[in-house]
C-alpha cells in the first residue's frame, strides 16, 4: 500500500477543509460587499478619497505607520475611537487595508473628526511632543525641509507657536508627501450608521410622523419607485421629481388622489417644467388605505412637509370619479373642485 | 528507533545508505543554508534591539527614513521569520528526510539553487521594507518583486525534500517525515494564496485582513512548528536513546494538528463577521490537543532519564523549546478569548507572545537540532565555551523578552483602555526596558554561536583541504 499518498491525501484534505472555512467563505460573505448608500446620507459610503488623500495612505503605508497605530474601532472602543464600532465594509475603499496590530499610538479610525487642524497635524509630524507631551512618537523631520527664514513667514511653512524654539533662521516647510499624509489623516472619518453597525443611541422616534408614513413608505419602494425613484428626485425629462413638487405639496389632495386613481396623461408641468409623458392608473391595483398611506409619504419625505392624506378622502374621490376610465389631463385636473377640506 | 515502529513495511526494500553517505550528500545545501540562517539570524537581533531602543526614546536615529520604527520592526520581524526559523527549518527537514529515509539527498543542485534564491528573496525584500515598499500586511510585508522569489525559491528546495522522501530505502516512516511533508505541502499553498490574493489580484477591503490573518496563522502552525516538532521528535529519542513512547499517539497528534490548525488566527476583536473569530478562538482550545499529546510523548520517551538530557546540550535547547511550545500555546488559547483579548489584543503581550512560539520554541529547537547535525555533517566538534555562552544568553534574552513584553502588554493593555489614553504609551517602560536588555543578550549569544560555527567550518576545511580552503 502506498503510504506517502494516503499521507498526501490526508493532509491535503484537512487542510483544504480549514481553506474552504477561512478563505473562500469569508470570500463570499464580505469578498464581494459592494459599497452602499446608508439610510442617513445620500452618497455612496465609504467616500472615495481625493488623489492626495490616496497617495497619504501610501506615505502611511510605506512609514510604517500601521506598526504602531491600528484603524480598528471595537465594540468596546466606542464611543472612544469613533462614534460607533467599525465593520467590515468601512474598509472598502482601502488598498492595502492597514488596520494595524498595535495601539502604541491612537486609534486612527476616526483621527479626522478629532483633530482636524492641517497645521496641527504638520507640527505633530515635524516634533511630536510640542503638540503632545509625553507622546513617544517619532519625530519625521525627513518629511520637512529647513529653507532660510524670510522676513514673514511663507504662506507654505508651518505656524509654530512664539513659544517653540526652531533653530534660527529657518523656517519649517512641509515637503508634499507630508501634505498628502495629512490629507489621509484629516479624511480617516466614519460617521455614517449601517445596518451591520446602527446608531447605538438613535434620535427618539419623531411623533410628528403620521401614522400611516410606514406604510407609504413600504408601498412606494415596491409601486412608484421604479420611476420617480427612490430619492423622489424623478428621471430628467421623462419622469417629473416628487420632491418639491407643487403638484405634491398643494394643501388641496384633491388633484394627486385622482392622479394616481386614473393616471395622468401630458403634456404637464411640475415646478415649472414639462413632461411629456402618462402615468398608470392605480384605481385596481391599491386601495383607499393604500394610496391615502403612500400620498401620505410623499408628501413627508425628502424634505417635503405636508399634511396626512386620508381614506376617507381617498374613497370620496373615488366615488367622485367611480364612471371615468381615461386618465387625466393637467386642464380637466385644474377645474377640479376640492372634495372636502384638508385633514388636520 | 525506526525498528520498533507499527507501520507498514514493504517487502523488497532497497539497501539504505550508511549515515556516511547520507551526511555527505547533505553537507552542502544543509551547511549553506545553516549559515545563511545564522547570518540572518545576528542581523534581525542587532535590528530588533534598536527597534528595542526606539521604543524608549522616539528621537534614536529618527532622521534616517530607512531605519524610521514603522519599517525597522517588520524587517526584524521578517528577518526572524524567513531568514532565521524558516531557512533552519528547512535545512533540518532537508537532513531528517535523508536520514530518515535512509537515502542520500535527492536534488541537492536544486536545494543549492534554491537556497540561494531564497536568501536573495530575504535580502531584497528586507531592503525593500526598509525602502519604504512594504505589502503592510502583518507577516506578509516582502513587497512584490521579493515575495515570489521566496515562493519559487522554496519550491526548488521543497521539491529536494518531496523526492528525497520518495527515494526513501527505510521503508517504515516515522512521525518526523510526516510532519515535514505536512509542512512542505502547507507552506507553498499558503504562499501562493498570499501571493495571489495580497500581491497580484488584492480582495477586496477586509478580506486583505482575512488572508493575512490565516496567512500568518499557518505560517506559524503548520509551516515553522511542525518543522520544530519534526526536529524535536527526531532528537529527544535519538540523544536519549530510547524509542519514542508511543508512535500511536504522535500519529493521533499529528492527525489532530493538520485538522485544528488551519482555523485559527483570527482575533476576537477583528472587525468581521463574528462567526470568525470564534471560530478561531475554538481551533486555539482545540489545538491544545495535539501540543499536550507530542509533550507527554516527549515526556514519558525520557522518563527518568533526565541526566542524559542535561548531559546533553542539544537536548537542553530542545527541552527549553518543548517548554516554550506548551506555554505559548496555552498562552496564545487565552489570548484568543475575548475577555482576554479585549485588553491585551493592541499591546505588546502579542509581539511577546509571538517572541515566545518563534524564538522560544521554534527557534530554540532549530539551535538544538543546529548543535547536533553541524558536528555529524563536518566530524568537527563546536567549542564548548561559546556554546555554553550561547545557551545561557539566549534562553536569558527570550525571557527577558518574554517577560518584559507579556507582563508590559497587560500593563499597556489595562491603560489603554483606562480614562487617559496617554498613560498607556509610558506604562510599561519599566518591562520594556527588560526587554530590551533582553535582545542585547540576544545579540552576543548570536554572535557566539555564529563565530562558533565559522570556527567549525574553517577547521573542518582545514581537516579536509589540509589548511587550504580550495
Amino acid at each position: 500500500m502506498n503510504y506517502a499518498s494516503l499521507l498526501f491525501l490526508g493532509i491535503f484534505f484537512s487542510f483544504a477543509l480549514s481553506w474552504a472555512g477561512m478563505v473562500l467563505l469569508p470570500q463570499l460573505q464580505i469578498g464581494r460587499q459592494q459599497l452602499v448608500v446608508p439610510h442617513d446620507s445620500k452618497q455612496l459610503y465609504p467616500p472615495a478619497r481625493t488623489g492626495m488623500a490616496e497617495h497619504g495612505r501610501e506615505v502611511y503605508r510605506s512609514l510604517g505607520c500601521q506598526a504602531c497605530h491600528t484603524q480598528q474601532v471595537r465594540e468596546n472602543d466606542a464611543p472612544r475611537w469613533g462614534v460607533r464600532h467599525g465593520v467590515a465594509p468601512d474598509y472598502l475603499r482601502d488598498q492595502p487595508v492597514l488596520i494595524g496590530s498595535q495601539r502604541v499610538g491612537p486609534d486612527l479610525a476616526n483621527v479626522g473628526l478629532r483633530l482636524t487642524d492641517a497645521n496641527w497635524h504638520l507640527m505633530h509630524l515635524y516634533d511630536p511632543q510640542s503638540v503632545v507631551p509625553g507622546s513617544s512618537m517619532p519625530p519625521y523631520r525627513f518629511l520637512f525641509e529647513e529653507r532660510p527664514a524670510r522676513l514673514t513667514k511663507s504662506d507654505d511653512a508651518v505656524s509654530f507657536p512664539p513659544e517653540y524654539k526652531l533653530p534660527t533662521g529657518v523656517e519649517i516647510v512641509p515637503k508634499p508627501e507630508a501634505l498628502a499624509l495629512v490629507a489621509y489623516l484629516q479624511g480617516l472619518r466614519v460617521t455614517n450608521y449601517l445596518y451591520e453597525a446602527p446608531n447605538p443611541n438613535p434620535p427618539p422616534p419623531d411623533t410628528n410622523v403620521p401614522p400611516n408614513f410606514a406604510r407609504g413608505q413600504e408601498l412606494y419602494g415596491t409601486t412608484c419607485g421604479a420611476c420617480h425613484q427612490a430619492n423622489g428626485e424623478g428621471l430628467a425629462g421623462q419622469f417629473p421629481p416628487l420632491a418639491g413638487a407643487d403638484w405634491v405639496l398643494a394643501e388641496d389632495t384633491s388633484k394627486i388622489i385622482r392622479i394616481v386613481l386614473n393616471g395622468l396623461t401630458g403634456p404637464f408641468e411640475v415646478n415649472g417644467v414639462s413632461y411629456n409623458n402618462t402615468m398608470v392608473p392605480w384605481k385596481d391595483v391599491l386601495s383607499d388605505d393604500d394610496i391615502a398611506a403612500v400620498l401620505t409619504y410623499v408628501r413627508n419625505e425628502w424634505g417635503n412637509k405636508a399634511s396626512m392624506v386620508t381614506a376617507e378622502q381617498v374613497s370620496a374621490a373615488r366615488a367622485k370619479v367611480q364612471d371615468r376610465a381615461d386618465a387625466w389631463t393637467a386642464e380637466e385636473l385644474q377645474k377640479v373642485e376640492p372634495d372636502a377640506p384638508p385633514a388636520k | 528507533m525506526t525498528a520498533s515502529t507499527t507501520q507498514h513495511v514493504q517487502a523488497a526494500c532497497p539497501i539504505p545508505a550508511t549515515a556516511e553517505e547520507v551526511d555527505a550528500s547533505c553537507r552542502g545545501p544543509v551547511l549553506l543554508l545553516f549559515f545563511h540562517s545564522l547570518l540572518w539570524l545576528l542581523a534581525g537581533s542587532v535590528l530588533s534591539w534598536l527597534v528595542a531602543i526606539k521604543m524608549h526614546k522616539g528621537d534614536f536615529l529618527a532622521d534616517i527614513q530607512w531605519l524610521t520604527y514603522g519599517r525597522l520592526n517588520p524587517a526584524a520581524r521578517a528577518i526572524l521569520l524567513y531568514g532565521f526559523a524558516s531557512q533552519a527549518g528547512m535545512a533540518v527537514a532537508l537532513w531528517l528526510m535523508a536520514r530518515l529515509g535512509r537515502t542520500p539527498l535527492v536534488g541537492k543542485p536544486s536545494a543549492l539553487v534554491g537556497g540561494m534564491f531564497w536568501n536573495l528573496g530575504v535580502l531584497l525584500g528586507v531592503l525593500g521594507i526598509l525602502a519604504g515598499d512594504s505589502t503592510g500586511h502583518d507577516w506578509f510585508e516582502f513587497p512584490r518583486y521579493a515575495a515570489p522569489i521566496l515562493f519559487f525559491a522554496f519550491l526548488a528546495i521543497g521539491c529536494a525534500g518531496m523526492f528525497t522522501f520518495a527515494a526513501r530505502r527505510e521503508c517504515t516512516t516515522y512521525i518526523s517525515q510526516w510532519l515535514i511533508f505536512a509542512a512542505f505541502l502547507v507552506f507553498p499553498w499558503i504562499d501562493a494564496t498570499a501571493n495571489a490574493l495580497l500581491i497580484c489580484h488584492p480582495a477586496r477591503g477586509m478580506m486583505q485582513a482575512v488572508i493575512a490573518y490565516w496567512f500568518a496563522n499557518n505560517f506559524l502552525l503548520l509551516w515553522l512548528t511542525p518543522l520544530a516538532l519534526a526536529a524535536a521528535f527526531y532528537l529527544i529519542p535519538k540523544i536519549i536513546n530510547r524509542p519514542l513512547y508511543s508512535h500511536y499517539l504522535a500519529a493521533v497528534g499529528f492527525w489532530l494538528l493538520v485538522l485544528f490548525s488551519g482555523w485559527g488566527g483570527v482575533p476576537p476583536g477583528a472587525r468581521l463577521p463574528s462567526w470568525m473569530a470564534a471560530v478561531s478562538t475554538a481551533a486555539s482550545f482545540l489545538v491544545l490537543v495535539p501540543v499536550f499529546t507530542a509533550v507527554m510523548n516527549w515526556r514519558l520517551t525520557i522518563g527518568k532519564d533526565c541526566a542524559n538530557v542535561k548531559a546533553s546540550l542539544p537536548l537542553r535547547f530542545v527541552m527549553i523549546g518543548a517548554g516554550a511550545y506548551l506555554l505559548s500555546s496555552l498562552l496564545a488559547a487565552g489570548n484568543s478569548l475575548p475577555i482576554v483579548s479585549r485588553t491585551t489584543e493592541f499591546t505588546l503581550f502579542s509581539v511577546g507572545l509571538t517572541q515566545l512560539s518563534v524564538y522560544g520554541f521554534v527557534g530554540m529547537i532549530l539551535f538544538g537540532a543546529i548543535y547536533y547535525i553541524v558536528p555529524q555533517l563536518t566530524n568537527t566538534d563546536w567549542k564548548p565555551g561559546p556554546a555554553k555562552m550561547h545557551f545561557l544568553l539566549s534562553v536569558l534574552g527570550i525571557l527577558f523578552i518574554v517577560i518584559g513584553f507579556c507582563v508590559g502588554g497587560v500593563i499597556q493593555g489595562n491603560a489603554q483602555n483606562g480614562p487617559e489614553f496617554i498613560k498607556s504609551v509610558k506604562a510599561a517602560t519599566p518591562l520594556i526596558g527588560f526587554a530590551t536588555l533582553g535582545s542585547l543578550l540576544l545579540i552576543l549569544a548570536h554572535a557566539a554561536l555564529l563565530s562558533n560555527f565559522i570556527s567549525i567550518m574553517r577547521r573542518c576545511c582545514a581537516a579536509c583541504c589540509g589548511g587550504r580552503t580550495k
